[in-house]
């Protein structure tokens, strides 16, 4: 195992505190976010289980089976349902979700985006001691980082790095460096004390300027961070080729920002963006990796996901898929309507299976006799539950005269979280309970439990071990 | 349109500041303060009966008019991702390029621009960008550091580095160091040098400068009195008006203390605008119409348009030039313009006359739309992939001209039934889609602006007809449910008819203000508003003037 050091000249390598991960575990433990745009039709998403056996449950039953690709892995699974986030408006709904912490602010208010907030993946890397590695593919707009794109806050919004070249060599670049005890890191200690000083200097000079000092002190946050990075324990001795990379290097070499937010590469830097995570994650060069394809009410057309000889229109993701409503025959929901959208979203879980979890199921090498799957968290989630209702509870969708089913929270953990996680369950929580009591639990199982989400303080121990 | 290139050389503040808003009847009027020093709350906004107002920059009401110009709260302005990547650039030109930019995309308010003083913070994420940009910069200045200090090449010691600091420290601080700031970053390159060579020594000071909280916010603070000090003001000139760090030239006007007098300042600006300061208004343009979009998407059913659309955005550029800058145009001109400016290959796409050279001016044929609103990119941002959007369109206009924000999606939206080409029109799809609830309540508070534009399809294209089927562009502005501000019968009457409307004028003259200050702060701009709001004078002769605006050299108390 190769132990980086500080990593402060560039291109600077995402840092672990190897201390913590091996005071937290004897067992290397691995997290990571994916984000699925826009919820899920539930009648081609929900796992058939047998009557009384929660653990006999099959994905490919379900209609377009949304997560029939995760069949093989099944034992690597929990589907949970019944879960809640707090109040929030639409769109901008991402920003609460993952914190427990809502954005909305009343009826006709407008949209809470500045409260603080801190979101699991960031609870869990700072509890690690870690930078995570947060990756994009289109996750924002080409103007700027906007509400609707924002999924990761650490009482600042995160932008994920959209530029899966630059994000490798951010990762891996570091690989060759020369191993041993870097001579920079008094150096840029005494920089970062330099800075503080002015900072703290200028904080002084503004006393009575409230929302300036606010700021200043942020920023003192942000550089005194800089001084917890601490060495990576990376398994791998040389930087890894990654086929989805290598395949889009060629195109994305020098490209400027405009070609990283562009509708037409946006399959392609997906794969890319996954197979880097799976590849941070297995030399465990970011224990700590959240990707979000898309922002959450993207127009992308998805008529390329459209199979060989269907003929019907697919359109706009947001629009034409997410929010077509299901028509119900009796208490039956007809599949046929939703079936476009549905396989939008089943396109999504096929390149997280094929571009990452795939990736996980080899030899861990920090962890022999065991997959590196055997020691991740992958936590499957998005904003809402239906795509067009915006449900953020558990809400029977009922369109004719009979309830149709209940359209839950698409929400699933992979992987089994170093032996922390119990797995190959579908669990429904009953009643709606705070998503924060999953992130919880989540924490728990990395080793660095949180005391609250939110409202949430009871971590949904189901999932345990 | 008025004459060409002679908008600035006639500049005359005495005649901007006479020409005060008087607000009647224009938008929302707030009462003249009582005195001229009242801070902008920017939160005073009369009720339009139209639902609630975009917010610009801020959270102020863009649309709002006072009878004097206000002058707002001290603040410390962080540079936005591009100001930084410029003043890297301005300070050490050698090293254009040769570095990298780390910063992310800057966080950007919904209806507003990216240089808004609110958002931009430094937290952890932005913290390491900069000290990552700090490294490739300082690695890229010490690699070429023979042509950059002279010095160095002989004896790279602390007098060498003081050298630095009295140069390159100023002009990044945009002020001289004081004898502590100098000392303690001597003190550095001291300690550098005692663990390291004499040149990576002092890149480990630049990277202390360049991670400088006195070089990553722009002050305006003032002193005891709430003054700006001339620094502050050549600091706000350079990036109000230039996007990147004050010149030489403007540090030495500091120093000697001239930047003093209105006339003085706005001169200044209007020297920086036409000397490589029109991209801060370019910027602005791309921000408040967000056309850009177009170089990144996809329209299914029009195979060549990935091939003209980054085309179509330096047609807008040029459109830009030729219309706000050249000619010194203002809202009327840039909404009625006659002309467009396409590529060769562009003007073939559209079915326009061929230009004489790539993006020259050529004449649209009478009937098949003007001005901005017209353009390729604006168009094709506001379609669907697969068809044109009286939705998105209206929302341009409803949001970008009228300053309105649009009521909040609720959920459980229908969606509008898929093109039916040759059988129902779009406006036959989004007209059945909105005819009930819940769509009803929302869309007719905006959406019969947009089929003006149905002339235009999903890439801007002009069409006589939809797939055979009479295309009827008849509509209303809506105000609230239940009013109409007015009704045309052709994209060309609704231009003319937002034209009329008063509050057309002050919502872009207010988001100017905003983006010029970057605060959203109402009424920090109003000396020369009623000559924008009138066509007598252009963008960027309104844009200069608010460098001569009480806010520009002071700010309210504590």
């Amino acid at each position: 195992m190769k132990a980086l050091g500080l990593g402060l000249t560039a291109p600077v390598a995402l840092q672990l505190s190897h201390a913590a991960v091996a005071a937290a575990s004897p067992r290397p433990k691995r997290f990571m976010l994916f984000y699925l745009p826009h919820g899920v039709p539930p009648e081609h998403f929900d796992p058939v289980v047998t009557p009384g056996n929660a653990a006999d449950f099959t994905f490919t039953a379900s209609g377009e089976s949304i997560l029939g690709p995760l069949e093989p892995y099944k034992a690597y699974v929990n589907v949970i349902r019944g879960f809640k986030y707090p109040g929030a408006m639409t769109h901008e709904a991402i920003i609460s979700c993952l914190s427990n912490v809502s954005t909305f602010a009343g009826e006709g208010g407008p949209v809470d985006e500045t409260t603080p907030r801190t979101t699991v993946e960031h609870m869990i890397a700072n509890g690690l001691g870690v930078r995570p590695l947060i990756l994009g593919a289109c996750a924002h707009r080409p103007f700027g980082l906007d509400k609707d794109g924002k999924l990761m806050w650490d009482g600042q919004p995160v932008a994920p790095e959209k530029n899966p070249l630059k994000a490798y060599d951010d990762v891996f670049g570091n690989l060759g460096a020369p191993e041993g005890p870097d001579p920079n890191v008094a150096l840029r200690e005494a920089l970062v004390t330099l800075t503080e000083g002015e900072l703290n200097a200028l904080d002084a000079e503004l006393a009575g300027l409230t929302s300036e000092q606010t700021k200043l002190r942020t920023h003192l946050e942000g550089v005194q961070a800089l001084k917890g990075e601490g060495s990576v324990a990376v398994s791998c001795t040389s930087a890894p080729t990654i086929p989805a990379i290598e395949a889009l290097r060629p195109l994305a070499q020098g490209q400027s920002d405009d070609f990283f937010l562009a509708e037409g590469n946006f399959p392609s830097l997906l794969a890319a963006q996954l197979e880097l995570a799976a590849h941070a994650l297995v030399c465990n060069a970011a224990p700590v990796v959240a990707v979000q394809p898309m922002y959450a009410n993207c127009e992308f057309d998805f008529t390329f996901v459209r199979p060989a000889g269907d003929t019907r229109q697919f359109g706009p993701h947001h629009t034409a898929l997410s929010h077509t409503q299901p028509q119900q025959n009796g208490a039956e929901m007809v599949m046929e309507t939703r079936s476009p959208f549905a396989i939008a979203q089943r396109w999504f879980v096929q390149n997280l299976v094929d571009h990452m979890v795939a990736f996980l199921d080899v030899d861990d090498p920090a962890d022999p006799g065991r997959t590196v799957l055997d020691n991740t968290i992958v936590y499957f989630m998005s904003e809402v539950g239906e795509g067009a209702w915006h449900t953020t509870e558990s809400r029977v969708i009922q369109v004719g005269p009979e309830p149709g089913p209940t359209a839950y929270l698409p929400l699933i953990t992979i992987g089994g979280g170093g032996g922390a996680l119990k797995t190959q369950q579908v669990l429904t929580a009953e009643p709606d309970r705070s998503a924060g009591d999953i992130y919880l639990a989540l924490t728990q199982a990395m080793g660095v439990p949180a005391g609250s989400f939110g409202d949430a303080n009871t971590p949904f121990t189901e999932i345990l071990a | 349109m008025r004459p060409a290139a002679h908008w600035l050389t006639g500049l005359s503040f005495v005649a901007l500041a006479a020409a005060c808003s008087a607000g009647g009847g224009d938008g929302i009027e707030r009462n003249p303060p009582g005195a001229d020093d009242s801070t902008g709350s920017g939160g005073t906004t009369g009720s339009t009966g139209s639902g609630s107002v975009s917010s610009g920059t801020g959270g102020g009401d863009p649309r709002e008019t006072c009878g004097t110009s206000q002058v707002g709260a001290p603040v410390l302005r962080r540079l936005t991702r591009d100001e930084l990547n410029r003043s890297i650039e301005t300070v050490f030109p050698s090293i254009a390029g040769a570095y990298t930019l780390a910063l992310s995309a800057d966080d950007i308010p919904e209806f507003g621009f990216d240089n808004e003083a609110g958002r931009l913070l430094v937290g952890k994420q932005t913290a390491r960008q900069v000290a990552d940009t700090a490294e490739s910069a300082a690695a890229a200045v010490t690699a070429n550091l023979g042509s950059i200090l002279p010095c160095a090449s002989s004896t790279l010691d602390a007098t060498c580095a003081g050298e630095f600091l009295d140069s390159y420290g100023k002009r990044l601080f945009r002020r001289p160091l004081s004898a502590e700031e100098r000392t303690r970053y001597l003190d550095f390159f001291s300690q550098a040098a005692s663990t390291t060579d004499a040149t990576t020594s002092l890149g480990w000071m630049l990277r202390g400068l360049l991670e400088s909280p006195h070089f990553l916010y722009r002050r305006e603070i003032g002193g005891a009195g709430r003054e700006l000090s001339q620094y502050e003001i050549a600091t706000e000139l350079a990036y109000t008006f230039s996007g990147t760090a004050p010149s030489d030239e403007l540090i030495g006007m500091a120093d000697r203390g001239e930047l003093a007098s209105p006339e003085t300042l706005v001169q200044t600006a209007s020297d920086l605008l036409v000397n490589g300061g029109y991209e801060v208004l370019q910027h602005f343009f791309s921000l408040w119409l967000r056309y850009e979009a177009a170089a990144t998407l996809e329209k299914i059913n029009v195979s060549d348009y990935a091939s003209v659309r980054q085309d179509m955005l330096e047609e807008t550029r040029r459109f830009i030039d030729e219309v706000v800058f050249q000619n010194g145009g203002g809202t009327r001109e840039l909404l009625t313009s006659p002309i467009t400016t396409p590529s060769t290959r562009l003007a073939s796409f559209y079915g326009l006359p061929a230009p004489s050279a790539d993006f020259a001016p050529v004449e649209r044929p009478a009937g098949q739309g003007m001005g901005l609103l017209a353009q390729g990119s604006i168009l094709s941002t506001e379609a669907l992939s697969n068809s044109s959007s009286p939705t998105q369109r209206s929302l341009l206009v409803f949001e970008g001209l009228l300053c309105r924000e649009p009521p909040t999606v609720p959920p459980n939206v229908p969606i509008i039934p898929d093109p039916q080409p040759g059988a129902v029109t779009t406006r036959q799809r989004y007209e059945q889609h909105r005819s009930e609830e819940p769509c009803k309540s929302c869309h007719l508070q905006f959406e019969p602006i947009g089929f003006a534009f149905e002339h235009f399809d999903e890439v801007g294209r002009y069409r006589e007809d939809e797939g055979g089927l009479p295309i009827d562009t008849s509509g209303y502005v809506p105000n609230g449910l239940d009013e109409r501000l007015f009704e045309f019968s052709s994209f060309e009457e609704l231009v003319q008819g937002l034209l009329a409307e008063p509050v057309v004028h002050n919502c872009v003259s207010g988001l100017l203000a905003s983006y010029a200050f970057g605060v959203g702060t109402s009424c920090l701009g109003e000396s020369a508003r009623a000559g924008f709001a009138s066509g007598e004078i252009g963008f960027a002769e309104y844009f200069a003037s608010l460098a001569g605006e009480p806010h520009f050299t002071r700010r309210a108390g504590n």
